[in-house]
């Protein structure tokens, strides 16, 4: 569908829904309710000097519910996403349940959860905390212009083996419906497969046409631009782990004392120092081999290639719901980002308590 | 009242021409490479707090930029009205700003000659 598919009153009505059900799962607790739906329609004509002359129209939508709940001491948030090259039809195929009822469950059993304690612990990322190591962490250092500017960690370091035996980490802008897909990039270049890092060793990087003359590469269909007044410069699409070969449930065992870390939120890259934070919406202690007692407010800090390098567990297992607007040099790029499970070890947790 | 604008039309043949008709002109003028880029964008977006339908909105944009590679400089500009003679402007400016940046850049730049395509895509497919 595209947007004009479905009578914005319609849009209006389902979206009403979403954030009454939000509200009624809440069982009294929840303050505040936001459901918000975005529809999106762009439409790209190119031609080039050498005879390039390329239209792509894409339609995509989002559709997200923000529960915040209180018990009277103190407020817990929730977000729940969902997002697809499509238009209304996610209005359809989206359920209360998924979204606003589970935004709210999720706050609510945030107000029983304790805060996290902080130290050095080893860690269990899930696919949403995955997605965001391979895209802020890995993916920037990735992007060629970056590199080129000695604005990179990766700068020099191509054919070095700079992640644990196992982690293999790419881009792909050709996977049918996903968020950060698309044909053509903005310079006309067909999209791509694009492989960064194989079985732990940096083998490439996003190109444009610019970038790939500089690396003397084939250009690989990364040079992205927002708007009409906007030059086309490398951005990622859809990032991901490639899924390896451990349970779930094998990778918990193995823990004496560590956390299991959910909800990746937000993240942040000092690109040219290799390091990065991310903050998770929620978490639980790993006891004895056991999934244990929820906790809250969990950020990381580390170095990307220590995290990458200390990774001693890839799941088998693979998720990639990480939907949004990937901000670089004020334009923003449609991406998503995802992978399995992952061990680290020795990753340093803030918190509130020893 | 809630009311959204109409998708626009797919793409008219002149829109398709001006983009063409300005890279014809921009290798008449020098430029090593150039590449014409319009874009329609429409959003809707709807929000509901606490209740209520407290916002309804759409915006809408069209326009048309040049990019142009001259004399190892890129020159660009962009214009929010796709015509011929907002297109010819744009040219104008982007070459140049390309000339007069060639007299002080110190990096060439080069690019990778691109593989021409011709296509149409729609996504998701009707």
């Amino acid at each position: 569908m595209m947007p004009d598919d479905m009578p914005a009153a319609e849009k209006v009505k389902r979206v009403l829904a979403f954030e009454q059900a939000g509200r009624d799962a809440g069982d009294g607790k929840v303050v505040n309710s936001i459901v918000s739906y975005s529809d999106a329609y762009r439409a790209e004509t190119l031609a080039n000097t050498l005879g390039t002359r390329i239209r792509t129209e894409t339609g995509r939508s989002v559709v997200g519910a923000q529960m915040v709940v209180s018990d009277g001491e103190q407020l817990q948030r929730a977000v729940e996403y969902n997002a697809v090259v499509g238009g209304p039809e996610l209005l359809i195929d989206t359920s209360a349940e998924d979204l606003s009822v589970k935004a709210t469950q999720k706050a609510v059993a945030l107000l029983s959860a304790k805060p996290c304690p902080a130290g050095n612990f080893t860690v269990i990322f899930h696919p949403s905390i995955t997605g965001l190591l391979v895209h802020e962490a890995l993916g920037h250092n990735a992007e060629a212009d970056a590199v080129a500017s000695g604005q990179s960690m990766l700068e020099g370091r191509l054919g070095e083996d700079l992640a644990a035996k196992g982690v293999t980490i790419i881009d792909d802008a050709t996977i049918p419906g996903a968020y950060g897909s698309f044909k053509y990039d903005s310079e006309g270049t067909p999209s791509s497969r694009r492989v960064i890092i194989d079985d732990g060793r940096l083998v490439g990087f996003l190109h444009s046409l610019e970038t790939a003359a500089k690396f003397s590469v084939t250009p690989n269909g990364a040079a992205r631009a927002d708007g009409y007044d906007s030059k086309p410069i490398v951005r990622m699409s859809n990032t991901f782990m490639e899924r390896g070969t451990v349970p779930f449930e094998e990778m918990v065992r193995g823990v004496d004392r560590g956390i299991y870390l959910e909800d990746g939120h937000w993240g942040y890259v000092f690109v040219q120092k290799g390091q990065f934070i991310c903050y998770a919406g929620r978490a639980h202690m790993i006891e004895n081999g056991r999934i244990g007692e929820p906790l809250r407010d969990v950020s990381i800090s580390s170095m990307t290639l220590d995290t990458l390098r200390n990774i001693d567990a890839v799941g088998d297992d693979f998720e990639m719901k990480m939907p949004g607007m990937c901000g670089k040099e004020g334009q923003s790029a449609p991406t998503d980002a995802g992978g399995p499970h992952v061990r680290v070890r020795e990753v340093v947790v803030g918190g509130q308590q020893m | 009242m809630v009311f959204f604008p109409q998708v626009p039309k797919p793409m008219s043949e002149s829109v398709d021409a001006i983009v063409q008709k300005i890279c014809d002109q921009a290798t008449r003028a020098g430029a090593s490479f150039a590449d014409a880029r319009s874009v329609e964008s429409l959003a809707n977006t709807i929000l509901v707090q606490d209740g209520r339908a407290n916002k309804a909105f759409s915006t809408a944009s069209f326009g048309i930029s040049v990019r142009v590679l001259v004399d190892h400089c890129w020159g660009f500009a962009s214009a929010d009205t796709v015509s011929e003679q907002h297109a010819a402007e744009c040219l104008d400016e982007a070459l140049s700003l390309a000339r007069a940046s060639a007299k002080f850049v110190e990096e060439q730049v080069e690019i990778t000659t691109p593989e021409p395509y011709v296509d149409s895509v729609r996504m998701p497919a009707a």
